[in-house]
C-alpha cells in the first residue's frame, strides 16, 4: 500500500486547495484533519446514500490523492449543508472545501448547475428573464391587485430612488410564480415602509455559491451592489431564498464589500410585526404548522429566531420538528442538487425529512427557502404526502388584518 | 442515463424526466410524458399550451415566461395550473419536450 501510495500521492495537492480556497483569511491547513471520522457522524446522509462519506473524502485530500478526489462522487453529492463541520473538532469548513474543489479545478457538473451561473452572469438573472418580461409581469400583477383590492392606485415601486428597502426577488417570482409579487405587495404596502425593486438587479440568487466559481459569484453580486447604491437605498431585503441570502452575507466579506444591512424576508416580517407596523390575526391560520430550517439561513447565517417569532404571531398551532435550528436535517436538495441531475439521490435523502415532518402531524410545512421548497414539492409527489408547503410570507399574508 | 419506453422505443430522459434530445419530440411522445405529469388526457386546451411553448422554445431557445404564456394563449394563471397540476415549468415544458430549465425551478 505504501509503495502504491507513493506513486499516486501528490504532495502539492493539499497546498493547492489551501491556496485556492475562499476565504483566504482563514486558509485551512488540512494537516489539522485528524481523519477521526467525526464528520461522518455529523453527516445526515452517511449510511443512507452511497458515497456520502466526508471522512473518506478528507482522508483522500490529506493523502494528496488528486485524481481520486477530483473524481469522487462526493464532490457533487455533498449538499454543503455544514452539518459535519459542526461536529469537526478542528472546525474544518466542508462547504468551503467542496466549493473549492468544484470551482477551482475545472470540473464539469451534471445537469444545469454551471449553466445557471453563466446565465446569470450573461443576462443579469439566473432564468434569463428579459426587461420586457419583468415590466409586463409587474404590470400584470398590478392590474390583478387593483381589481382584488378595489384600489386603482396600486403601483409597484420600481427603481424608486432613496427608498428605505431594496427588495430582491427570485426570478421565478417573475417567470413562473408571479402570485408571490402580490403577496409581497400586500404585506409591504400594509407596513407603510418605503421599498423598491430594481430593473437593473432583482435576482437574489447566486449559483456561484454552489458551483464554487468565485469570479462569477463576484460578478453576480456586483450587479446587486451597483443597483443598490445607484438607488441610494438603506437596507437590503431578500425574498425567501436561503442560499441567496447567505451568498450576500458571505459575499459581502469575500466577494464585494457591502456595508449595508442585509435582511432575509423572515427577519423583515418579524420586524414589522414586532414594531406594530402590520396587524395580524393568528386565528386565520388554525392548521398545525411545522417549520423547516434551511441550512444556508439557519446553520450558516444563524437566523433561527425571527421565523419562530413570526409563527408565534400568525399561526395557532406551531410545532417544532426535531432536531431543529442549527441541528436541522438538510432537505437533501441543497448545494445546487436541484440543478444537478440526481433526483433519485435527492428522493433517498428526503426520506429523513419525510419522517421528521410526519412525526409533527403538521398539515402545513413552512419552508423559507425556494430551494428546499422545490425539494419538498418533489418529496410530496414522490411519497404522496398530504402536506401543504408554504412560504412564511404566505401565512403572514393570510393573517393580515387590513 | 435513465430512459422511458414509449411505443416500443427507449427514450433517454434525465432524472427529473426531461427528454435529453428535444429534436426527437413527437405528439405521441408528448401524450406519454403528459401521463407522468398528472395529465391523463391531452385536450385541445393542453395542446394549445404545449404547442405554444414548443414553438416559442424553437424560436427563442428558452421557455416563455408565464406572462407571455398566459397573454398569448389567453389562459389565466389559474387555468394553466388546472391544466398542468405540476406547473408550467416542470409540467407543461416537460410535455413540450424542452430540456430542464436553468435555475432552481
Amino acid at each position: 500500500m505504501a509503495l502504491e501510495l507513493s506513486k499516486v500521492a501528490d504532495p502539492t495537492f493539499r497546498d493547492e486547495i489551501a491556496q485556492k480556497i475562499v476565504p483566504q483569511e482563514t486558509r485551512l491547513d488540512f494537516n489539522y484533519c485528524l481523519s477521526c471520522g467525526t464528520c461522518d457522524a455529523g453527516c445526515e446522509f452517511k449510511g443512507l446514500v452511497e458515497g456520502m462519506e466526508p471522512r473518506r473524502f478528507m482522508r483522500k485530500i490529506a493523502l494528496g490523492l488528486r485524481e481520486e478526489v477530483l473524481n469522487d462522487p462526493f464532490v457533487w453529492l455533498c449538499n454543503q449543508c455544514g452539518r459535519c463541520t459542526m461536529e469537526c473538532p478542528m472546525g474544518i469548513n466542508m462547504p468551503n472545501v467542496i466549493r473549492c474543489i468544484r470551482g477551482k479545478f475545472g470540473l464539469k457538473a451534471s445537469g444545469t448547475l454551471q449553466e445557471t451561473t453563466e446565465m446569470h452572469v450573461r443576462t443579469g438573472n439566473q432564468m434569463g428573464v428579459s426587461l420586457e418580461d419583468f415590466v409586463e409581469t409587474v404590470e400584470w400583477m398590478e392590474e390583478e391587485l387593483r381589481d382584488e383590492l378595489g384600489d386603482d392606485s396600486v403601483k409597484f415601486p420600481v427603481d424608486v430612488k432613496g427608498a428605505e428597502i431594496f427588495l430582491l426577488l427570485h426570478p421565478r417570482e417573475i417567470g413562473i410564480y408571479p402570485e408571490a409579487l402580490k403577496t409581497m405587495y400586500r404585506i409591504f404596502s400594509a407596513s407603510g415602509v418605503s421599498w423598491t425593486i430594481s430593473t437593473k438587479s432583482f435576482d437574489v440568487t447566486n449559483f456561484g455559491l454552489f458551483d464554487g466559481r468565485d469570479d462569477m459569484a463576484t460578478k453576480i453580486m456586483q450587479f446587486t451592489v451597483d443597483a443598490f447604491k445607484e438607488l441610494g437605498c438603506k437596507r437590503l431585503v431578500c425574498t425567501e431564498c436561503g442560499h441567496g441570502y447567505w451568498a450576500l452575507v458571505f459575499g459581502s466579506k469575500y466577494w464585494v464589500p457591502f456595508e449595508y444591512p442585509i435582511l432575509h424576508m423572515v427577519e423583515f416580517l418579524a420586524e414589522i410585526i414586532k414594531d406594530g407596523r402590520i396587524k395580524v390575526d393568528k386565528s386565520k391560520n388554525p392548521e398545525r404548522v411545522t417549520l423547516h430550517d434551511p441550512c444556508n439561513l439557519v446553520r450558516k447565517a444563524g437566523v433561527a429566531e425571527p421565523q419562530r417569532y413570526v409563527l408565534s404571531q400568525v399561526a395557532e398551532d406551531f410545532v417544532e420538528m426535531w432536531p431543529n435550528r442549527e441541528y436541522n436535517i438538510c432537505c437533501g436538495g441543497g448545494g445546487g442538487a436541484l440543478a444537478l441531475d440526481q433526483k433519485r439521490v435527492r428522493m433517498q435523502k428526503a426520506l429523513l425529512k419525510k419522517q421528521q415532518i410526519e412525526r409533527t402531524g403538521a398539515q402545513i410545512l413552512v419552508s423559507p427557502c425556494h430551494n428546499c421548497f422545490d425539494q419538498f414539492t418533489d418529496m410530496k409527489r414522490e411519497y404522496k404526502m398530504p402536506i401543504q408547503i408554504k412560504y412564511l410570507m404566505d401565512l403572514v399574508d393570510n393573517a393580515l388584518v387590513r | 442515463m435513465p430512459y422511458i419506453e414509449v411505443l416500443g422505443q427507449k427514450i433517454e430522459v434525465d432524472e427529473d424526466g426531461f427528454i435529453q434530445d428535444p429534436s426527437i419530440w413527437t405528439p405521441e411522445l408528448a401524450k406519454e410524458l403528459a401521463k407522468m405529469e398528472e395529465v391523463p388526457e391531452m385536450t385541445e386546451d393542453h395542446w394549445k399550451v404545449v404547442n405554444y411553448i414548443r414553438d416559442y422554445y424553437l424560436k427563442h431557445g428558452i421557455a416563455p415566461m408565464i406572462r407571455k404564456l398566459c397573454k398569448d394563449t389567453g389562459f389565466s394563471l389559474k387555468q394553466i395550473y388546472e391544466l398542468f397540476p405540476t406547473g408550467p415549468a416542470k409540467g407543461a415544458c416537460k410535455i413540450a419536450g424542452l430540456p430542464k430549465p436553468t435555475g432552481c425551478v
